[in-house]
């Protein structure tokens, strides 16, 4: 069909917005777990962790792509942290005034972005060998996969636990406040990252003709 | 080593192979012969019943019939080497087997030479006996034991033999203690054998007899309790059966060219303890017992350790103690692992067949810590499985064993 | 002649796992019909319930992991049915269902199946449900009160004994009561008499390892005898303590587990003695009344770690005392 073989073509093209579908950070590829798990228990949560992920990591990638390689490699990551809690100020105010409350509900878990599993790897990988433009694609769509899975992850145990979407109550009759216990994140994002690596083998199978088991992560 | 614990009690079942006489079939139509790489034999040369057929190492290794060579083939249970097929060309008469040397009389060098000459091979590991005989030699105490130790169920392959070929047994212990000046001799056998008309005597032609009890497996506990009985001795354990081919090695320089089969089992006809000449196809010796039924499972070289056979062409070799026919196939449905840790309280070597089997199957490479070099090969953990998955053979798979082909080494 | 098929041995017709699931499911039996006997047919339904959905999560999960699955598996129906019997007899069927349903498909297949799960999954889905819905699974009905078939119960319901306990009173019923099962509480739980029947029946059929119920009451005893939460009176502290509960229940069938539990004789012992000392730290400190599944839950994290390390232990020991062998 004509659209698999245009995919074929643009596999190259496709690699760019990997973050976005078959490699999604949080599902297949295990990053930045503790934000994704401990802080999904309201929608509004996850919208101001997505906004504070995006404004530390990008602009972060982009310095990354900008200073290459001066800088020697045992210092690389440490030069990258400090550059993101540079960021980290603006991203903070963000989220105040985005959920006031939020910084607090969140805890320790909005700092640790400054250190996020995705921010040092995409760095050390992609944005010192490549333009800043494409570091920039880059850790949008790494941002939109980190996005979607907290919104996806958060909206269920919202629902289900409080019983409420962004706060506003949905009056239903049975709740289980377990599920916002972080057991329940645990279990929840296994069985999403279960289901992404099905759909990736899916995809593999379908459009490249591989049968290769292994999950997609290069 | 806290052997007495563990294991499992088995029943027995040794009837009614234990008290029937000993069948002989030691002429055979047809015998196969393991040839060495370099060419022996043509196809039409004659070979005379116990002279030897040809050399391997200094070793000669004998024809059991008077016999032409009919064929040399790579056969299909074994298509490693080739064997030689023997046809038997003279009916089997009665010889008249003469003495030709007094047992009371003999040397002790002369004993060992005999057993050289004769390539009289212990059944139980496998070596010549000779070389058995010229390593015990030792500055301490001695005790020759004459192993007739059964333990797993309807096998009776030594201690039927024993009690029917007393005198040649006992004569071939004495000859052994002579051989070695050994200070005691005795017997050994296995005592739990349930309900069973035999009765296992004190002596044995003035020879004590020492009584094991316990649980199985029995063997692997040989030397603690003759250390128990005979203290601060050396033992020397040899297989009974072999001691009968000492004695008719030195007696009547008869070689060693047969075997004692239990050949047992619900499809068998006529149960019993059989000897066999060596090389003779496995098929032909369940006729000479007479098949009651068709056969649908052929067990070998042990009930609990043992191997299926499926090629009835299959020679007996040295290693093989019975041949169970059974009417059914016996296999049962496999079911995944519970962990129950029912073999890890069988094992009486203290190793963890449970944590083996994982590793082995996760293809994990730490179950080279678990120590399994101390397997005694007893089969108890594949025994008491409730899932019926056979946890020996994977701990066989990963310590290498091969099958023994024993008394024919460096073939 | 090479080896042609390993290992036979097979002449003596033994126990396989089927005939092990099925002693498990005819030791549950007589709790079953106690409990029917005391709180009526809602309680079958129950039971019931809890076994069908097992057995059909169980065959969904072989499906969803690409294996053919084994109809005679009863695995799944014995954890639905320790579920479902630790659970009071007016708890809303959902809640069942649910715990069912966590029990096969969160803690048992995708770990690998029967066989490979590192938790179990009974206490799992217990705990789930207990942690979740904590007033519909701690009430209880009085025996012989009119429970509905189907939804809610309007029975009056009351606090268990363990609640009362863990209050800091003592326990309105006679303990000779207690031993009937004459009282409220979970449904298989209940009745002490039937439960140690059980237990000699599981001995006897050599089902579970003597070592870890002795173990584990046997140390639950001592702490409730040193640390009695009825003061003055350590006798009945031990009896309260011991009949309240899932405890003796649990020691039976929870904590005796196969697969989750270690597999050494001294990883065994120390297993039970653990589950039995954290089960009371849960009781006196935790947030519920009960401890037994969280206990479980956490000892069987580290059953492996004990296997090992008590084996080398118990070698260190030995080398001490017998000199070098």
């Amino acid at each position: 069909m004509a659209i698999r073989s245009h995919l074929k073509k643009s596999r190259e093209k496709m690699r760019l917005f990997e973050g976005m579908t078959y490699r999604n950070p949080v599902l297949i590829c295990g990053f930045a777990l503790a934000p994704a798990i401990m802080v999904t228990t309201s929608l509004k949560n996850a919208v101001a962790m997505t906004l504070a992920f995006f404004v530390v990591t990008v602009p972060t990638l982009v310095a990354a792509s900008f200073i290459k390689n001066s800088v020697p490699r045992w210092l690389r990551s440490v030069v990258n942290a400090l550059i993101a809690s540079v960021f980290f100020i603006p991203a903070l105010a963000l989220v105040r005034l985005v959920h006031p409350l939020g910084v607090d509900l969140m805890g320790i878990y909005l700092p640790i972005l400054v250190i996020n599993s995705v921010l040092l790897s995409r760095a050390e990988r992609f944005a010192r060998k490549n333009k800043p433009v494409r570091a920039l694609i880059d850790g949008s769509c790494y941002t939109v996969g980190f996005g979607v899975v907290l919104c996806v992850v958060s909206t269920i145990r919202e629902i289900i636990g409080a019983g409420s979407i962004w706060g506003v109550s949905l009056n239903l009759s049975q709740r289980t406040p377990a599920v916002l216990l972080p057991f329940a994140g645990f279990i929840l994002v296994a069985f999403l990252a279960a289901f992404a690596q099905f759909l990736n083998r899916l995809l593999n199978k379908r459009i490249y003709h591989r049968s290769d088991s292994s999950g997609e992560v290069k | 080593m806290e052997f007495r614990k563990k294991g499992v009690f088995l029943d027995q079942a040794k009837e009614p192979a234990l008290s029937r006489p000993i069948a002989h079939y030691v002429f055979p139509k047809m015998v196969y012969l393991r040839l060495p790489q370099r060419a022996v034999f043509q196809r039409g040369d004659q070979v005379r019943i116990d002279e030897p057929a040809f050399t391997v190492g200094n070793q000669a290794v004998f024809s059991p019939i008077d016999a032409e060579v009919e064929d040399i083939l790579t056969p299909s249970f074994d298509n490693e080497h080739t064997y030689a097929v023997l046809r038997n060309t003279v009916t089997p008469t009665q010889r008249q087997i003469m003495k030709k040397n007094d047992e009371e009389t003999v040397e002790p060098e002369r004993i060992i030479a005999y057993a050289k000459k004769c390539s009289v091979v212990d059944d139980l590991d496998g070596e010549f006996l000779y070389r058995k005989l010229e390593q015990a030699q030792d500055k301490r105490k001695l005790v020759v034991v004459g192993n007739a130790i059964d333990d797993q169920p309807m096998i009776s392959n030594h201690m039927g033999p024993l009690f029917k070929l007393t005198a040649e047994a006992a004569g071939g212990l004495r000859l052994a203690q002579k051989a070695l000046g050994a200070a005691e001799i005795c017997f050994a056998i296995y005592g739990e054998i349930g309900s069973s008309d035999q009765r296992i005597p004190k002596e044995l032609e003035k020879i004590p007899v020492v009584r094991m009890k316990g649980r199985y497996p029995a063997r692997p506990r040989l030397e603690q309790e003759i250390g128990k009985k005979y203290p601060g001795m050396r033992v020397v354990s040899i297989s009974s059966n072999t001691l009968i081919h000492l004695y008719r090695a030195v007696v009547y320089e008869k070689p060693h060219s047969s075997l004692f089969l239990t050949v047992a089992g619900d499809a068998i006809a006529n149960p019993g303890n059989v000897e066999v000449a060596l090389g003779t196809p496995v098929g032909e010796v369940l006729r000479f017992c007479g098949l009651a039924r068709e056969p649908h499972r052929l067990i070998t070289r042990g009930t609990m350790a043992g191997y299926r056979l499926t090629d009835t062409q299959t020679p007996v070799s040295f290693g093989m103690n019975c041949l169970i026919a059974d009417a059914k196939d016996g296999r049962r449905t496999h079911y995944e692992c519970i962990g129950c840790g029912r073999c890890v309280k069988a094992c009486p070597a203290g190793i963890n067949p449970y944590l083996a089997y994982r590793y082995i199957t996760g293809k994990n490479q730490r179950y080279q810590q678990l120590g399994l070099e101390r397997c005694t090969k007893c089969g108890l953990c594949s025994y008491i499985c409730p899932s019926n998955i056979d946890v020996a053979s994977y701990i066989q798979t990963v310590l290498g064993e091969d099958l023994p082909q024993k008394g024919e080494e460096s073939v | 002649m090479k080896q042609k098929i390993r290992l036979t041995a097979q002449l003596k017709s033994r126990d396989t796992t089927a005939v092990i699931m099925g002693d498990m499911i005819i030791a549950l039996l007589p709790l079953c019909v106690m409990a029917f006997y005391y709180y009526g047919l809602r309680a079958a339904l129950l039971m019931v319930t809890a076994a069908a959905v097992s057995y059909a999560a169980d065959m969904l999960g072989y499906v969803i992991r690409g294996k053919m699955p084994n109809p005679k598996d009863l695995s799944s129906i014995v954890t639905g049915l320790i579920v479902v019997l630790m659970m009071p007899a007016s708890v809303p069927y959902f809640i069942v269902v649910l715990a069912c349903l966590f029990a096969i498909l969160v803690l048992k297949h995708p770990f690998g199946g029967l066989g490979n799960n590192p938790f179990n999954p009974a206490a799992g889905g217990f705990a789930f449900v207990a942690i979740s819905f904590p007033q519909s699974v701690f009430t209880y009905p009085t025996p012989f009160s009119q429970l509905e078939l189907v939804g809610s119960v309007s029975a009056p319901l009351v606090e268990s004994t363990a609640f009362t306990l863990k209050l800091g009173g003592l326990p309105a019923h006679d303990p000779v009561q207690m031993l009937l099962g004459n009282y409220p509480g979970p449904m298989g739980a209940t009745n002490i008499v039937v439960i140690l029947t059980c237990l000699l029946f599981l001995l006897y059929r050599k089902n579970i390892d003597w070592r870890i119920p002795l173990g584990f009451v046997a140390a639950c005893a001592a702490c409730a005898l040193l640390f009695p939460r009825i003061g003055g009176s350590p006798r009945y502290s031990v009896i309260y303590e011991l009949f309240s509960g899932t405890l003796l229940f649990g020691a039976v069938f929870v904590v005796t587990e196969p697969v989750t539990g270690p597999k050494t004789v001294p990883g065994r012992w120390a297993y039970s003695i653990l589950s039995g000392v954290v089960t009371m730290f849960f009781r006196y400190y935790g947030g519920f009344e009960q401890g037994l599944v969280f206990a479980v839950l956490i000892m069987n994290a580290l059953s492996n770690v004990l296997d090992r390390e008590m084996g080398r232990l118990v070698a260190y020991g030995r080398r001490r005392l017998h000199g070098d062998s």
